[in-house]
């Protein structure tokens, strides 16, 4: 083979990787793998809110990554290409048909209100209850179903700014939005956000 | 501006994503309006509590689970090559075989004629020579004669008007070459013996089978290199598609062996990495030790030059006590 013999040594960034894996260099592959799975199962884990789900997510996220690597084109960043096929793994998977069945059963056997309302309630209950008795863990919960109740839009804003701590342009990027549209969808999504969680701040 | 346009710059303002201009009129506002103030801090807890969130780390088996999927992915797509062949080779080969297939159809139907041409001859031929048969019932040896194939034994019957007419219509269309007009035929017919006509036919007849074997002949010659040409088309086929395939194994096989040398490479680099960061372990021990025993030596030589002064100390205070007793004296 006249392709280098010790791969280790060059200074792999993601392009160069990239440039590896469309030429058929399967240990490249495998470097890029552990470099953004933490980064991918994390946007996963808090758009599904489910831990087998987003194991599930993430590993259909990198597959897509593997077979699609031949389009990529270098025109944006690979972890805003990345970033972009994961959220849209996530969004479709959110409105697959199984998947709303499973979370319509799941907050049935939660609670018999509806969804919103069994929310609300939760919030409601707790909120007269002092900070300190407030499991910590409870608290976590519930910041993490009142994210999953937004829309899909809001839910990807939130998470990719607030969660994940990109920068406007970065969003800008895996969105295709220009800032202004970053700017106003954030504060949207904030804004009714707070609202869903005005017990729990006061 | 009022208060709905600053609570709209409220979540730029908390990422200090405002111009200058915008951050000094909102902090303005912020510090005379109350309510915009309060909204402020509300949405400032809720950011930090989203983003208080811990960060969940993928399983660690995660890398082996997508090259599971990867791989079963790939053995399904091998799979489906292996059973469709790709249109480069499958299109070339469909159009021979259609092109083979209509070679083989145009030539079972290409001489069906000559076939049919002679059966009806012969049945009129017999028909003629039975006729006579069924008019004057003749004795047993004139059926045997029949039987062995027209020999040349004189028939004494003659002819009705009739059957003359059937000779002269079978001989019409019969023979092409027969080059006589059907007068002439009529006066030959009208004027040769019963004994010259019957040799007559079976000169004709046996020229007539002489020539239908040529053309059979001839026939089945084309159909044998027809034949012989199809099978070596086949043949060549046959040798390709062999071709093809072993070209695709030899291709396999140097993946696997490219990917194995790769990995053994990789293997190979990693050992001699181990190797020497061993080597590094063992010489940085070495070196600890020596240092412990120079420490050693050193404590010894240190604890042996207390012992020194300690005697010289004593032997100074003995002298000075010397000098003492002497300066009293």
């Amino acid at each position: 083979m006249n392709r280098d013999s010790n791969p280790g040594n060059q200074i792999d960034n993601d392009e160069s990787l990239i440039e590896r894996i469309m030429s058929g260099d399967k240990l490249a592959f495998d470097i890029l793998v552990p470099r953004y799975k933490d980064k991918i199962f994390n946007l996963c884990y808090r758009f599904s809110g489910d831990y087998t789900e987003a194991d599930d997510l993430t590993q259909e996220t990198f597959i897509k990554v593997y077979l699609s690597v031949k389009h990529f084109r270098f025109e944006s960043s690979f972890s805003t290409w990345i970033y972009r096929i994961a959220i849209n793994v996530c969004k479709n998977r959110i409105n697959s048909l199984p998947y709303r069945f499973k979370r319509l059963t799941n907050s049935l056997s939660g609670s018999k209100d509806t969804e919103r309302e069994g929310l609300m309630n939760d919030v409601a209950d707790n909120s007269p209850a002092p900070d300190c008795e407030f499991e910590e863990k409870e608290r976590k919960k519930i910041i993490q179903k009142a994210i999953n109740k937004l829309p899909k839009d809001q839910m990807k804003m939130i998470i990719l700014r607030d969660i994940e701590g990109l920068s406007y342009e970065e969003i800008a990027g895996i969105t295709r939005c220009n800032l202004g549209t970053v700017k106003s969808k954030l504060a949207r999504a904030r804004f009714s956000l707070k609202e869903k969680l005005k017990g729990l701040i006061r | 501006m009022n208060c709905r346009e600053i609570k709209n710059l409220l979540s730029d303002y908390v990422d200090n994503m405002l111009s200058h201009k915008e951050r000094d009129i909102v902090e303005k506002h912020l510090f005379t309006c109350k309510d915009c103030r309060d909204e402020y801090e509300s949405l400032k807890l809720c950011i930090d509590e989203i983003k208080s969130l811990e960060r969940v780390k993928a399983p660690l088996n995660i890398s082996e689970k997508i090259h599971e999927r990867l791989e079963s992915r790939t053995k399904i797509k091998l799979l489906i090559d292996k059973l469709f062949l790709p249109f480069y080779i499958k299109i070339p080969l469909e159009v021979a075989a259609l092109f083979l297939i209509a070679l083989l159809i145009k030539n079972i139907y290409k001489h069906p004629i000559p076939e049919i041409q002679i059966a009806t001859k012969a049945e009129k031929i017999e028909n003629i020579k039975k006729y006579p048969k069924e008019a004057f019932t003749e004795p047993e040896n004139e059926i045997s004669d029949e039987k062995t194939g027209y020999e040349n034994k004189p028939v004494e019957v003659a002819l009705k008007p009739i059957e003359k007419e059937a000779v002269l219509e079978e001989k019409m269309s019969k023979d092409i070459s027969f080059e006589k007009s059907k007068e002439d035929i009529i006066e030959e017919i009208k004027t040769e013996t019963p004994e010259e006509r019957k040799k007559r036919e079976n000169r004709e007849f046996l020229e007539m089978v002489k020539k239908n074997y040529k053309k059979f002949e001839s026939t089945a010659k084309d159909l044998k290199i027809k034949a012989d040409d199809l099978e070596a088309k086949a043949k060549e086929a046959e040798e390709k598609a062999k071709d093809l395939e072993t070209k695709a194994q030899k291709a396999e096989n140097e993946a696997l062996r490219i990917n194995a040398e790769v990995l053994s490479k990789e293997a190979d680099r990693l050992k001699a990495e181990i190797k020497e960061t061993e080597k590094k372990i063992a010489e940085i021990n070495e070196k600890q030790k020596k240092e412990k025993g120079e420490k050693l030596t050193l404590l010894t030589k240190y604890e042996e030059l207390e012992k020194e002064i300690q005697l010289t100390e004593n032997k100074l205070y003995e002298i000075a006590g010397k000098i003492n007793i002497y300066m009293d004296k």
